[in-house]
């Protein structure tokens, strides 16, 4: 049974039909490409799926359950994380503060636990978090846990934001164009933290533009355009099919 | 001497009331106006007791701080469905129909005539009615409050909330309860604001739905915007200005037919330079 | 009962007035400009004095004083509009303030506004008079109207009428809507943006020291209205539909027709919580309003 399941969804805006009778699987381990031209509702593909707008029809099903109605913090909760388009980190905190509030296991924090001797780690997670922070030295980013993310440069927000999704441990990784606005040598550190993660047996569905990044990074692609899927299969066949060529010149 | 007093005991429960408003609208981002409303619920709430009833000031004034948390929290209901300026509003709303039930509820409130003779407090039999020892209750109370909310916003769960200020959305896809969260802050921030109100009813022994309008709530706020966004020490630092500057000018000679008014054009103007200026305020860390 | 909704409209009538500034000035500049309402009562207590002035020394009639007072204060008014947003409000976004700080800037103005208006005019109320018997009226289907009634009813229609006619048939009022949809859009296609907000301002202001004037004749006039009167336009705004014309006018009615109907069956003390209650309900079933923008 494949970890994800779109099953035929639909959402219209105002009349605008921005997903059209959607289908499609993620099996555990892939990394699927989501192509096609602007509007043709990748993002809200994204937000159908952690329901942060509700679906006409159809449904979604994660690791064989139903999530179709429940509410965004539940779905995530369930081991699903979700990058935005120009994802920054929260502004107005320190890189570290970011990086705690994406562990998974700090979702559920009580007023009690500011009297105890809560830690925001427990002894699992502090291994977890050692990885994280060898990354952090990896991505140049070691010197920098008390600095205001605000402060930091848009390459290392999105690479801040990549170290946020691996720390979170979720199962599913939903990337939103996360090589946009970057400089190569960054590209490549994003690349190698997609393969990282996938070697670690994470799933991950990516929307990107850049042909090159996804021909290299996916096993699979799917096409999208006007909210429907046209293509589903590998880069090299999927792009050579007449109606993805037509849609991306513009019929 | 005894002035001085009198000014100091106001600061205080002020400060209590602006550090825990400042919870709320500085460290959580919640834009809410009806703060004044939980300090009068509070005010009120002792009041009744300690006057209808023959329970004496700590149950009294606990009581009063727990029907403070429940108004809170069956408020917090409709008025954390909303953002920002919507939620402004509502909370606005809020404020008027609590002020309109304090007005025309007579049977509860006596309406506009108020609660006379409210007892000062009697503490394990000491009788608190001297100034001074009063002024040390609402220090102790207040270093109290300090506290409780310094270890808060230092916890991972102020982490958290700080976190729901910046994004919502963001938060929500990392697996957090926001709506909780959001509630327990609000309510706790209430509850605060009532044991402020508390404080006032015993120590002014008289109150009516004068003194908790609409504009009390912009004073609280105008506390902690001139303090500072998130600070607690800028909450107190802001409390202590706006109690102490309108007595200064009074102080100062202006005739008292002028005060109210010149007072509120000079709240109007501050809050106007400050988001012209300093949109977090003098020590603030956030801006609005 | 046919009292009680014929009360309504009349109330309800000068809300749609200013209600349709507010929203005006909303979709120009898109936060709420909560100053609007004291700027209004300005303006009335601009027409108030002229008319005083004019009837008590001049010797003029009422009515020529009302209107004549009316006419200079609308274009003070509408002048003050215009220098609040352009040395108040313009230097605050240029700024990069965000909406949350606009209103609370806006509140700022409307508490220096409403003070200074008491300290100028004093806190007694005042009321315009259009002639030497105030209450005449007629019966009309079992209820009463009175003359000044009348004329407010002929005047809110005729003035929503003509602005309307004036925001869809003219080049300026085309160029208003622009702004208000898109004004990024609007001054690509060559529409003065800056200009248009002077307009708007001018405009809604205008509208404003109608209404308030209206009230003056209606009720009466008192420094603390400003503060009550934009509470009452937010109110109606939500009802309608932040930024709708249409939603102004309807939202004004509601509210009016509502508080009327609250006060008959309540007493006339709930009012205003009949008010609040009404925004606590569209905020939470319909937020949007009744009619999209």
């Amino acid at each position: 049974m494949s970890l994800l399941q779109i099953k035929n969804i639909s959402k219209s805006f105002d009349g605008l039909k921005a997903l059209h009778n959607l289908s499609f699987n993620v099996n555990d381990g892939e990394i699927v490409g989501v192509i096609g031209p602007n509007g043709a509702g990748k993002s809200t593909l994204f937000n159908a799926i952690m329901n942060h707008i509700n679906k006409d029809s159809g449904d979604i099903y994660f690791d064989g359950i139903n999530i179709t109605k429940k509410p965004t913090h539940p779905i995530a909760g369930m081991g699903i994380v979700r990058t935005f388009q120009d994802s920054q980190p929260l502004p107005q905190i320190s890189v570290q503060e970011n990086l705690d509030l994406a562990f998974k296991y700090q979702t559920d924090i009580s007023l009690v636990s500011v009297f105890g001797r809560h830690k925001f780690l427990q002894e699992e997670q502090q291994v977890h978090f050692t990885k994280i922070k060898e990354l952090l030295h990896e991505v140049g980013l070691g010197s920098k846990l008390n600095v205001q993310a605000q402060d930091l440069s848009y390459g290392q927000g999105k690479l801040l934001e990549m170290l946020k999704v691996i720390a979170s441990d979720a199962r599913l990784i939903l990337l939103d164009e996360p090589f946009s606005g970057l400089f190569p040598e960054m590209i490549k550190l994003v690349t190698k933290l997609i393969y990282d993660l996938s070697a670690s047996g994470k799933t991950i569905l990516l929307v990107e533009h850049n042909m090159q990044l996804i021909e290299e990074i996916c096993d699979r692609v799917i096409v999208m355009d006007a909210g429907q899927k046209i293509a589903d299969g590998d880069f090299k066949t999927v792009t050579k099919q007449q109606n993805v060529i037509d849609s991306y010149l513009g019929k | 001497m005894d002035f001085i007093v009198q000014l100091a005991i106001y600061s205080a429960i002020a400060s209590i009331a602006a550090v825990s408003l400042n919870y709320v609208v500085g460290f959580t981002g919640i834009m809410s106006i009806s703060h004044a409303s939980f300090y009068g619920i509070g005010a009120y709430g002792t009041a009744l007791l300690l006057t209808k009833t023959g329970l004496s000031f700590v149950p009294a004034l606990l009581l009063g701080v727990l029907i403070t948390g429940l108004v809170a929290a069956f408020a917090s209901v409709p008025i954390l469905r909303l953002r920002e300026d919507s939620l402004m509003l509502v909370s606005v709303g809020f404020a008027l129909i609590i002020h309109s039930l304090m007005l025309n509820w007579q049977s509860l409130t006596n309406g506009p005539r108020g609660v006379k003779s409210i007892p000062r407090p009697e503490i394990f039999g000491i009788s608190l009615t001297d100034k001074n020892f009063y002024l040390v209750l609402c220090l102790v109370l207040l270093v109290l409050t300090i506290i409780i909310f310094y270890k808060i916003t230092k916890s991972p769960y102020g982490t958290v909330i700080k976190g729901i200020r910046e994004n919502e959305e963001v938060m929500k896809n990392y697996g957090y309860n926001v709506s909780k969260y959001k509630h327990s802050v609000f309510v706790l921030g209430a509850i605060f604001a009532g044991l402020a109100g508390g404080l006032f009813a015993s120590y002014i022994q008289y109150i009516s739905p004068e003194s908790f309008i609409l504009l009390p709530s912009v004073f609280m706020l105008i506390m902690v915007i001139l303090g500072g966004m998130g600070s607690i020490g800028g909450s107190i630092i802001g409390a202590i200005l706006i109690t102490v500057i309108p007595e200064l000018m009074r102080f100062a000679g202006l005739p008292s037919s002028f005060a109210a008014e010149s007072n509120q054009i000079v709240y109007g103007i501050i809050l106007f330079a400050l988001m012209y200026w300093r949109p977090q305020g003098l020590f603030g860390k956030y801006k609005i | 009962m046919f009292q009680v909704l014929v009360n309504g409209i009349i109330v309800g009538g000068i809300y749609a007035l200013i209600t349709i500034g507010f929203n005006l000035i909303y979709s120009a500049v898109r936060f709420y400009h909560l100053a609007y309402g004291a700027v209004g009562i300005l303006g009335a207590y601009l027409t108030y004095q002229i008319q005083k002035f004019i009837f008590e020394t001049q010797g003029g009639g009422l009515i020529t004083g009302f209107l004549l007072g009316l006419l200079i204060s609308s274009i003070v008014t509408g002048m003050l509009g215009i220098l609040i947003w352009k040395f108040l409000y313009r230097p605050l976004r240029k700024n990069g303030a965000s909406n949350v700080s606009m209103i609370v800037a806006s509140f700022g103005l409307l508490i220096i506004l409403q003070n200074l208006i008491g300290l100028i005019f004093g806190q007694s109320a005042k009321t315009i008079r259009l002639s030497e018997v105030t209450t005449q009226g007629y019966e009309f289907l079992s209820a009463s109207i009175t003359k000044n009634q009348i004329l407010i009813l002929i005047v809110t229609l005729v003035s929503v009428f003509v602005f309307e006619l004036f925001l869809h048939r003219t080049k300026i009022g085309t160029a208003i809507r622009a702004v208000g949809q898109n004004s990024q859009l609007a001054a690509v296609v060559g529409v003065k943006t800056e200009k248009v907000i002077y307009i708007t301002f001018f405009i809604a202001s205008f509208l404003s020291v109608l209404a308030s004037s209206l009230i003056a004749l209606e009720i009466s006039l008192k420094p603390t209205y400003g503060l009550m009167l934009i509470l009452k336009v937010i109110v109606a705004s939500i009802i309608g539909g932040i930024g709708s014309m249409r939603g102004a006018l309807v939202g004004g009615l509601m509210l009016g027709v509502a508080e009327n109907f609250g006060a008959y069956y309540f007493g006339s003390q709930w009012q205003d919580t009949v008010a609040f209650g009404l925004l606590v309900i569209f905020l939470l079933v319909r937020p949007q309003g009744l009619f999209k923008k």
